[in-house]
């Protein structure tokens, strides 16, 4: 298959201005990007580069000052379920929902409910089975995480833009829900933009590591050479994390 | 659910206990003092003032009154708080009116305006309602707007990108993610019209053949029937009471205590 004709999600020469009464403040600057369908894209940064406001734009949750959002050679100005941003923030569930009524909020507005609910294998991938009728509030924050994962595949996007969702967890638990998005994407295929800005959790995760500066520019865009996990030697690891980090570090001027 | 359960009955226990104990206190109190029952009745007498009232079919018939004139204004209430709300999230413009408007109106008390609302309305059923309106409006506006700017950024979000129409965004979302403070807003609201309702009937005198509880107690101390004013007293406080612990009790345990969303 031919990769040119397989661009699902196109950015073209995107800027956005965040602007105070007196000041204005340049956060990504003429920024052009092209994901290929299916693909596990990691963007990597220092805080405050615009990787959250990328994906904000790329949702259309936010609007760009100028540039364009093709998806599928389209222009997408609006909002849609095709694009399902999910949000650093723990408070993402709504907690007058259950966890199954949570997940299936996804469904409730896709028509899916004729054809087969995939909200209870969700819960089984996610191990939430057992604790379906609970409410936030009475999850740990790795259940919460896992439930809104599954909301967010839940309504069957096509492309799937998560900020940093696994931020606030710790190492363990990171690993384990790493695995589940990994299984979920393996099942699914969709496209996923992950931001974050740890080294370790992009190697493991994207097929494609893209590096933007503090300034907003892209600075290292390359498919990631690494095997699946597991089958790498630490050698090749060691060897793609010191460049990475010495460009990250490189990238924040002092 | 069985320590909920449990909860739910040892606080009803407590309740009883401090209610018994201050009957108690009234009992010494009369015992001891030994008043005329003109001027401080044993329970007794009241209790058997109470039951003359509801066997004559007087006290009951006015209690559905006064409930039925309260459930009617606070519906209405409600509703017109609902539209300022929309009026005040619609638009600056509108938010500026409905702040003012709630400034000027929120601390004015409903019984300062009986004169006027009597000149207006007359002396029915329709004035007690316009002053319970007046009642409810204003603090259920303000808790509205508290609640519709307490809902988190993130709970909006989720729903523009799963493309909520406007209907559906309000009662998917901003219903329920501000339903804290609208319970709130209801209960301060039913307080406050419930109070209101008896001044304005014992002001008013009888609406339509009897006249509600406020007008009750009135009546009782033109015949210095003092064990009847008490009776028509501890009416209202227990069906105070009784809103308060079964309707929105309930309605709390099973939403926001549920929900982990106590404000």
């Amino acid at each position: 298959m031919k990769e040119s004709s397989d661009i699902l999600l196109s950015l073209k020469n995107i800027t956005k201005n965040f602007k105070s009464v007196d000041s204005s403040l340049t956060v990504l600057k003429n920024l052009s990007i092209d994901i290929n369908r299916g693909e596990f894209v990691s963007i990597l940064g220092p805080s405050g580069c615009g990787k959250s406001t990328l994906l904000k734009i790329c949702s259309s949750i936010i609007k760009q000052d100028a540039g364009e959002v093709c998806v599928s050679n389209v222009i997408v100005n609006h909002p849609d379920r095709t694009r399902i941003l999910m949000l650093q923030d723990d408070n993402q569930l709504f907690p007058w929902l259950t966890v199954k009524s949570n997940i299936s909020f996804a469904e409730e507005f896709l028509e899916l409910k004729r054809r087969e609910s995939k909200v209870p294998k969700l819960l089984e991938l996610a191990g939430l089975s057992e604790y379906s009728d609970y409410y936030p509030h009475q999850l740990s924050g790795g259940m919460k995480k896992r439930t809104a994962l599954a909301r967010a595949f839940a309504g069957n996007p096509e492309i799937l833009l998560m900020d940093e969702p696994f931020g606030s967890l710790d190492a363990k638990l990171k690993i384990k829900l790493q695995k589940f998005l990994l299984e979920i994407w393996n099942k699914y295929r969709m496209t996923i933009l992950f931001v974050t800005h740890d080294i370790d959790e992009a190697l493991r995760l994207g097929r494609r590591i893209i590096i933007m500066n503090d300034s907003g520019d892209i600075i290292c865009d390359e498919k990631n050479t690494l095997p699946r996990v597991g089958d790498f030697s630490e050698d090749e690891f060691f060897k793609l994390y010191r460049k990475y980090y010495s460009l990250l570090t490189g990238s924040i001027s002092l | 659910m069985k320590y909920l359960l449990n909860r739910i009955i040892n606080r009803t226990l407590e309740r009883f206990m401090w209610i018994g104990l201050l009957i108690l206190i009234w009992i010494s109190a009369v015992w001891i003092g030994s008043f005329s029952p003109l001027v401080l009745p044993s329970p007794y007498q009241v209790f058997m003032s109470l039951l003359k009232g509801f066997s004559e079919g007087i006290l009951g018939k006015q209690i559905l009154i006064s409930i039925a004139l309260v459930f009617t204004g606070m519906s209405i209430g409600t509703l017109i708080a609902f539209a300022f709300l929309f009026l005040a999230v619609s638009s600056r413009m509108g938010e500026s009116f409905v702040t003012t408007l709630t400034a000027i109106f929120h601390p004015l008390a409903g019984i300062a305006l009986l004169p006027v609302v009597i000149l207006w309305f007359g002396t029915g059923a329709l004035s007690i309602i316009f002053i319970i309106i007046h009642s409810v409006i204003w603090p259920m506006v303000t808790n509205l707007l508290m609640g519709y700017r307490s809902i988190p950024e993130t709970y909006k979000i989720v729903g523009r990108n799963y493309q909520l129409s406007s209907f559906k965004m309000f009662f998917k979302i901003t219903l329920p993610g501000s339903f804290p403070y609208i319970l709130a807003g209801l209960k301060i609201s039913w307080a406050r019209a419930w109070r209101a309702l008896i001044s304005a009937e014992m002001i008013f005198g009888a609406v339509f053949s009897s006249g509600g509880i406020g007008w009750f107690i009135f009546s009782k101390r033109v015949f210095m029937d003092t064990p009847g004013m008490f009776a028509g007293i501890v009416v209202v406080i227990v069906i105070g009471v009784l809103i308060e612990d079964l309707v929105f009790g309930v309605i709390e345990n099973r939403t926001v205590r549920r929900w982990g969303m106590s404000v």
